[in-house]
């Protein structure tokens, strides 16, 4: 298996003289065990090379900002792999409101606020009808300043 | 708003998600398919001094490895009972791919190292055994000897029927157990009709294919089960008593011009059928002494000069019509019931009673005009 990983920049057709201001880096990892030196058990991240149905992966999206000017009303948008389900409360980003879309990313909300309808009746949407997660930082991220958010899903 | 400055390392407080993450790994039976790419694209929306920028994507994938996982169950509830001499005697074991990915499996039968089957000893080999693959793994058709060796080309999620076939030599004994262990190894699929090598778990990640995760009970892509037969004879025991029914005298000794009546009784006190059952009385002993025409005079048993009562329901049997194919004869002094006349012969049922009554008159050795 290839880890295929890289940073694709979008061109933007306007500037195209224009540097990006942010860097943007995806990782996808999954937890090992490992027996350490104590011969005591402990679990660290490795890269997802063997990943099998049933494991849990973990995706890790680094941005910083290259550029002297601070970036505002930053939002990171992922969707989730239609083989993949969320895994509840895995969510993490710093200073940043989570939320989340059951509609293919038409609408984001509050994960409490999300609602699904099933056989006629609405339901509170559970982690696996999640399509996409998103963060929104309620800052600015300063020049130079470098954040990070993750999630994990279960390879279905 | 109020930026953020210097670098934000984020806490991934690794240890807690740890402790909720890292058995989620689940007994999945299928799951996404092997091969399968799954792409994460990323994207970033942002503005700078209240312009908005070009979105920024960034994308990793990785591509879902081979789980594999099967069972080779069984299929019966019990050993099977087989006779001495019975040939073609065969169970039934059940191979299912859990895998999430088609898999070829290598067969290998064994019985010489069968030790226990059914947490029974065993003590006996089958004669010829053999196994055959069912060629269908959708409609499961029964496998017939000579078919396919390996399981070729087994979908995820499906299953495939083993048969194990033996023949019980005569030499056999009551209560003698044969068990034959049939392992089944996951190997390479991609080529019909061609049987794959036998998988290795992929410890590396060769950046090239998909690799091999053993997920089966031992975790190393080989499963094997036994079954197998119980061998099971009919206990028969065969009694014969006489009666005189009459005599010219009244006394009730069988003198000269008595009538006769000899009963002859198989019981079967065992729970297995005794097939191909046929008797012989050979009333030569008796010598003259015997009107051997048989007292057809006599009290006649709904038609027939002898009685046959198997299992309480009576069989047409008359000697006088010999070689009418009826499955009575008489031939010389020699009386036999169940002869080959009789489909396949008389089978005595487990725990049942053959009966045979006949008739004869005690000839008069110096009669009288």
């Amino acid at each position: 298996m290839k880890i295929l990983s890289g940073l694709v920049l979008a061109i933007a057709s306007f500037a195209v003289a224009a540097q990006a201001h942010l860097d943007v880096q995806t990782v996808v990892q999954k937890q090992e065990v490992f027996v350490n030196d104590n011969g005591e058990s402990e679990t660290r991240m490795v890269t997802a090379d063997v990943v099998v149905p049933g494991e849990t992966v973990f995706y890790t999206i680094t941005f910083t900002n290259v550029s002297d000017e601070a970036a505002d009303n930053v939002v990171i948008t992922n969707p989730i792999a239609a083989d993949l389900v969320y895994v509840e409360g895995s969510g993490f980003g710093p200073g940043a409101d989570m939320q989340f879309s059951v509609d293919g990313g038409e609408t984001f909300t509050a994960a409490e606020q999300l609602t699904v309808s099933e056989d006629g009746e609405t339901r509170a949407a559970k982690a696996s009808d999640y399509t996409h997660v998103r963060w929104v930082l309620k800052n600015n991220l300063a020049a130079g300043a470098q954040a990070t958010a993750r999630f994990a899903a279960v390879l279905e | 708003m109020k930026p953020l400055t210097g670098k934000i390392g984020l806490i991934f407080r690794l240890g807690a998600m740890a402790g909720v993450l890292l058995f989620t790994q689940q007994a999945m039976a299928v799951g996404t398919a092997a091969g399968t790419a799954v792409d994460n694209t990323v994207t970033v929306d942002y503005d700078v001094n209240g312009v908005d920028q070009a979105d920024l994507t960034s994308s990793v994938s990785f591509v879902v490895d081979r789980r594999v996982d099967f069972t080779l169950s069984l299929v019966g509830g019990a050993l099977v009972d087989v006779t001495p001499g019975e040939n073609d005697a065969f169970f039934d074991l059940l191979l299912t791919n859990d895998s999430n990915s088609p898999l070829d499996f290598n067969l290998l039968l064994d019985q010489a190292g069968v030790t226990t089957v059914r947490s029974v000893g065993d003590t006996a080999d089958m004669s010829n055994a053999e196994y055959a693959v069912s060629g269908d793994f959708v409609a499961d058709t029964a496998p017939v000897q000579g078919g396919p060796q390996f399981v070729d080309e087994l979908p995820a999620d499906e299953d495939v029927i083993i048969r194990v076939w033996g023949d019980a030599a005569l030499a056999l004994l009551n209560g003698d157990i044969a068990g034959i262990q049939i392992s089944a190894t996951a190997a390479e699929p991609g080529a019909a009709s061609t049987e794959g090598a036998a998988l290795v778990d992929g410890v590396a990640n060769t950046d090239l294919g998909i690799e091999n995760v053993f997920a089966d009970a031992g975790n190393d892509g080989v499963e094997s089960q036994t079954d197998g037969f119980n061998v099971v004879t009919a206990s028969i025991a065969v009694t014969k008593s006489y009666a005189v029914i009459a005599n010219d005298l009244g006394s009730g000794l069988p003198i000269p011009g008595a009538t006769v009546e000899y009963t002859i009784t198989v019981v079967n006190s065992s729970a297995t059928d005794a097939d191909a059952v046929s008797l012989s009385d050979d009333l030569t002993e008796l010598g003259n002494a015997v009107d051997l025409e048989l007292n057809v005079a006599g009290p006649v048993y709904n038609g027939s000069d002898v009685a046959v009562y198997n299992d309480g329901v009576q069989l047409a049997c008359d000697v006088e019509t010999n070689g009418d194919g009826d499955g009575c004869d008489l031939a010389g002094t020699v009386i036999s019931v169940g002869a080959a006349d009789l489909v396949g012969g008389i089978t005595v049922a487990g725990n049942t009673t053959l009966t045979v009554q006949y008739q004869v008159t005690i000839a008069d050795p110096d009669p009288t005009p």
